[in-house]
């Protein structure tokens, strides 16, 4: 893989742990770029970012996980990244796995890698409602897709090339991009596959989209998403955004 | 003799009623009005509540039309009429305004992203530029 791969790490509130997050993907592989995104917070995690050696993007409010992302790749796409890896600023993706992703990455006929906490020797907790709700997604996912995913929720990614112009396109969703995003990747004739990545468990104390009320809005648009992707005339490959 | 069970009967709205339905009816289309002309309802948003109001005043004034309303809906009175329009009116208003308010979200969302990168940039060129002035003194005298 080309050196001129950017690493973007959305985060909200994350001023405690994305230090560290950015310091372990530099020691993971030298030479990577790293962009954080910073949603609107109200601590010092820009400042903490651009300490430890980050580019940072703030977005003027919190405009949500998806539009965080977006802003990573649509920087990605100006800066004309050879590859982008997006990883959670909480430390719940190991950054030593990105070389591993990389790696899978580097075939001419693979367009997204997906890091997998069951695959390999991860031992990740996770409540049984969650699990149950990836369960659904994935049967779902897998039985509209030809390869066979373990964790369609993962946001430990890695893509390239034609991948990029679907990440920075309306068409990429703006609070949970998850199974839903997968499944549009695979109509529009890209190459998904994973490979096994370290998951930490989630740092108590951290806002997340599992708290409250959320879990249940989010298992339903997700259902809902991964309908609509279904019915939806299939997306084509375009330009990025400028 | 006796009526047919699927005969419906009529009630229209006594004088008293439509002069109240028709005060309304123009009380809202000149509320209407007068928030498109002072543009805090913008054109392409008070289309539907022109075609309402101009609805709702052409149902009320005119018995005709209230009476093929009523055939057409099968309800018996003519006040569950317009209570039925009004409701279908709400909805398609709802709707409406829900694809307004997804459309401005998109909107906010592209901005946003748009301002975090000119941000990055700005600053990137300022530093740049603050960069370029620190070894410019120096350049000279070594020249």
């Amino acid at each position: 893989m080309s050196d001129n791969v950017i690493v973007i790490i959305p985060a909200y509130q994350e001023a405690a742990r994305i230090g560290a997050v950015i310091d372990a993907v530099f020691a993971a592989r030298p030479g990577l770029r790293v962009v954080v995104i910073d949603d609107g917070s109200a601590d010092d995690t820009a400042e903490v970012a651009r300490r430890h050696g980050a580019t940072v993007l703030r977005l003027p409010t919190n405009q949500g996980y998806g539009v965080a992302l977006q802003a990573g790749y649509c920087y990605a796409a100006r800066a004309g990244a050879d590859a982008v890896v997006q990883l959670d600023a909480d430390g719940q993706h190991d950054p030593a796995s990105i070389p591993d992703l990389l790696a899978a990455l580097a075939s001419p006929d693979v367009d997204v890698v997906i890091g997998s906490r069951w695959l390999g020797d991860s031992r990740y907790p996770m409540p049984a409602l969650r699990r149950w709700g990836q369960l659904v997604f994935r049967a779902i996912l897998n039985r509209f897709t030809s390869y066979r995913y373990t964790d369609p929720t993962s946001g430990f990614q890695a893509i390239k090339g034609r991948a990029l112009w679907f990440y920075t396109s309306d068409a990429f969703p703006y609070d949970y991009p998850d199974a839903d995003v997968l499944l549009m990747l695979n109509r529009a004739g890209l190459r998904c596959i994973e490979v096994p990545a370290r998951f930490h468990p989630s740092p108590p104390g951290k806002i997340s989209m599992h708290d409250g009320y959320k879990p249940f809005y989010y298992v339903l648009r997700m259902l809902l998403s991964l309908a609509l992707t279904l019915i939806r005339p299939q997306p084509k490959p375009r330009g990025v955004r400028p | 003799m006796n009526t047919p069970a699927h005969a419906v009967q009529v009630m229209l709205p006594t004088a008293h009623q439509q002069t109240f339905a028709v005060v309304c009816a123009l009380l809202l289309l000149a509320v209407v009005i007068a928030l498109v002309r002072r543009r805090i309802i913008r054109e392409e948003y008070a289309l539907l509540w022109l075609a309402t109001s101009v609805a709702i005043l052409v149902v009320s004034a005119s018995k005709t039309v209230m009476l093929a309303l009523i055939k057409l809906t099968g309800a018996g009175l003519a006040t569950s009429v317009m209570i039925l329009c009004a409701i279908l009116f709400m909805m398609l208003l709802l709707i409406h305004l829900t694809a307004v308010i997804s459309r401005q979200r998109r909107m906010i969302c592209d901005l946003a992203i748009r301002h975090a990168l000119l941000a990055e940039e700005v600053e990137r060129l300022r530093e740049q530029g603050e960069d370029a002035e620190g070894r410019r003194p120096s350049a000279q005298h070594g020249a």
